[in-house]
């Protein structure tokens, strides 16, 4: 696993973005074990602190669930799983809306542009970098 | 027992430095002793030749230039060795006195086992050239009877020279005091290393102050010694002696330990 | 909790350290960042005794330090160059009663160090992993690192790395030095930035991040560029 980061960005709220991708992707089911902190920390090559705190963070916004000496699951309600894949949706649209809407693009070209590249296979699914 | 095993390094450090010059000093004192033999044979056989004969003294093989000469490299090593034992830590930006100085030891404990290692090197040279003497008259007496030379002296004379009288005193008490004198050389070389190191960072003339500062120490009590010397009788004078020995060793004692805890730089 | 408090250093006539004062936290990694002989080095050698300060403490844990719980390692050798690697552990041994012999094998092996080569016949980067190891193998509470990265090849520098996201650094506080901050930047819990002898800055690397959207380099050139 590798993850290109942004030295500007917060490393876990990187790393949580990451795992996040993974959960919409279906890469993580529901219920499946993550990897240990340490095993991460070590694979990521950054701070096992920051993964701490990442998990946490994940643990706060429900994405997986923590028993007492236990690994860590992903979480198994599919409300929040989708609110997930909804979330980063968004959140990928409104970057690329930002950006197209300083081009001066109409609509329909731009529908009709993004049928065409989708079509083509253009546009590769880019799992890695943020 | 931290203390005994690095006396165990130092010794395993000097071992070869100091069994090289055991050798050096041994093979010059006995080479010089079989050139010395030989050249009496030669000259004999001269003086036999025109009816005269030839008296050979153990003094002229003891006060010949080569003798000396190893005398006197023994001294000068050991003398240098006793600011190198330190020295040497420091060397290529001080990388074993870091180690040293971070060891989970009291520092005053280096201190000790270089001073024990020194010691024990001083003693040991003196000891081998008791030995080295005893043999060199042995061969010497045997080599001239065997050829007919006459000579002179008794191994007991050979303590009258100034050198040897110094090396090997005839009393145990004697003995102690002159131990005493060379320890308090090498706390005063060992002294001086402390607070040069010490000050080698703040100032280029750190070897001057530290001389100075050592020097003063010493000139204190030898001052007082020189001015009231003329109104005391002798056992008065012993005992001025003595005070002013025990102030200087005391002294030079706190100095380095106070340079060795507080104020080295490495 | 290592504390830094008010230290000053001369040297000749150059005030070095004018009044620096910083703490480094236990299971953190603290860096210590500066531009050359701004004084990272002699902060460090400070800490451990070896170039006394001219005014102000080092308390470690709320004491004076405990040389059993702090191991130093600079950025050359401790030991007599001719020392094999070997020696040099027998030392350690002989000496840290915290010493631990099987961390260091497996240092040792996850390095691929040979136990008998000469300290004076290794490159700049495994000799920089056998000072590491030696360190770590004290098994200490605080690791203080000087420059542990500075011009060595880039896959000892890969593997030195590596070591801090491994359990080998766990629950130690570690306080390192660098310049050159682009190797650690992930690494890195707090940044504290050294200029003319004071400390510039002294930041949480993810508040930063968070905060003001910054890197550490974005700081460093803030506060170094021209």
């Amino acid at each position: 696993m590798i993850i290109q980061f942004n030295t500007r960005a917060p490393v876990y709220i990187q790393v949580v973005d990451h795992f996040k991708k993974k959960m919409a992707l279906g890469e993580l089911q529901a219920g499946e074990e993550m990897p240990s902190r340490r095993e991460l920390a070590t694979e990521l090559k950054i701070n096992p602190n920051t993964v701490q705190k990442a998990f946490k963070e994940m643990e706060e916004q429900q994405l997986i669930t923590t028993e007492r000496n236990r690994p860590s699951r992903v979480t198994t309600d599919e409300h929040v799983l989708k609110r997930i894949r909804t979330e980063l949706v968004d959140e990928a649209i409104a970057v690329f809306v930002e950006s197209i809407q300083e081009l001066d693009v109409t609509m329909d070209e731009l529908v009709d542009k993004i049928k065409r590249q989708y079509g083509e296979g253009n546009l590769n699914d880019r799992s890695t970098g943020s | 027992m931290n203390l005994l095993k690095l006396i165990g390094w130092e010794l395993d450090r000097v071992k070869k430095i100091y069994g090289l010059l055991l050798g050096v000093l041994i093979t010059i004192q006995f080479g010089w002793l079989a050139v010395f033999l030989w050249r009496n044979t030669v000259l004999n056989e001269e003086y036999r030749r025109e009816g005269q004969s030839l008296l050979v003294v153990f003094h002229s093989y003891l006060m010949s230039t080569p003798y000396i000469l190893s005398i006197g490299i023994g001294l000068i090593v050991m003398l240098v060795f006793s600011g190198w034992i330190w020295y040497r830590e420091f060397w290529g930006r001080g990388t074993f006195m870091m180690r040293l100085l971070t060891l989970p030891t009291k520092r005053i404990q280096l201190f000790i086992s270089k001073f024990i290692t020194i010691m024990m090197m001083i003693l040991g040279l003196i000891a081998v050239q008791w030995f080295a003497l005893v043999i060199e008259y042995q061969i010497f007496t045997t080599w001239l009877d065997g050829q007919g030379i006459r000579q002179q002296d008794t191994f007991a004379d050979i303590r009258q020279l100034d050198v040897f009288s110094l090396l090997y005193p005839t009393s145990f008490v004697n003995f102690i005091i002159h131990v005493m004198l060379i320890a308090f050389v090498v706390l005063t070389i060992f002294t001086f290393v402390l607070v040069e190191r010490s000050l080698w960072q703040r100032t280029i003339f750190s070897p001057l102050v530290s001389i100075a500062l050592i020097g003063g120490v010493l000139a204190i009590p030898s001052t007082i010694f020189y001015v009231i010397e003329q109104y005391l009788f002798m056992d008065e004078l012993a005992l001025i002696l003595v005070i002013g020995f025990l102030f200087s060793v005391a002294t030079l004692t706190i100095i380095a330990r106070q340079y060795l805890q507080k104020k080295l730089s490495v | 909790m290592i504390e830094v408090l008010g230290v000053k250093k001369r040297y000749r006539k150059k005030q070095v350290i004018e009044d620096v004062s910083f703490t480094a936290q236990k299971g953190e990694i603290t860096c210590l960042i500066g531009l050359n002989g701004t004084g990272k080095s002699t902060i460090l050698k400070g800490i451990m005794g070896l170039t006394p300060f001219d005014q102000g403490t080092v308390l470690v844990d709320g004491k004076p330090i405990d040389l059993n719980r702090v191991a130093f390692v600079p950025d050359h050798s401790t030991f007599p160059i001719h020392f094999t690697i070997e020696q040099c552990e027998a030392f350690m041994r002989d000496f840290y009663p915290t010493f631990d012999p099987k961390l260091f094998a497996r240092l040792v092996d996850e390095f691929k160090l040979f136990p008998e080569d000469k300290l004076n016949e290794l490159s700049k980067g495994t000799l920089a992993k056998v000072n590491l190891a030696l360190g770590i193998a004290q098994d200490p509470d605080y690791l203080l690192l000087d420059e542990p990265f500075s011009g060595i090849d880039v896959f000892s520098k890969e593997q030195i790395v590596e070591l801090f996201s491994s359990d080998l650094m766990e629950d130690r506080g570690v306080l390192i030095t660098t310049h050159e901050i682009e190797d650690i930047e992930y690494l890195v819990d707090k940044a504290v930035m050294l200029n003319r002898g004071r400390i510039a800055r002294e930041f949480d690397v993810e508040d930063v991040r968070f905060i003001h959207g910054k890197s550490i380099v974005d700081v460093m050139r803030e506060e170094y560029g021209a």
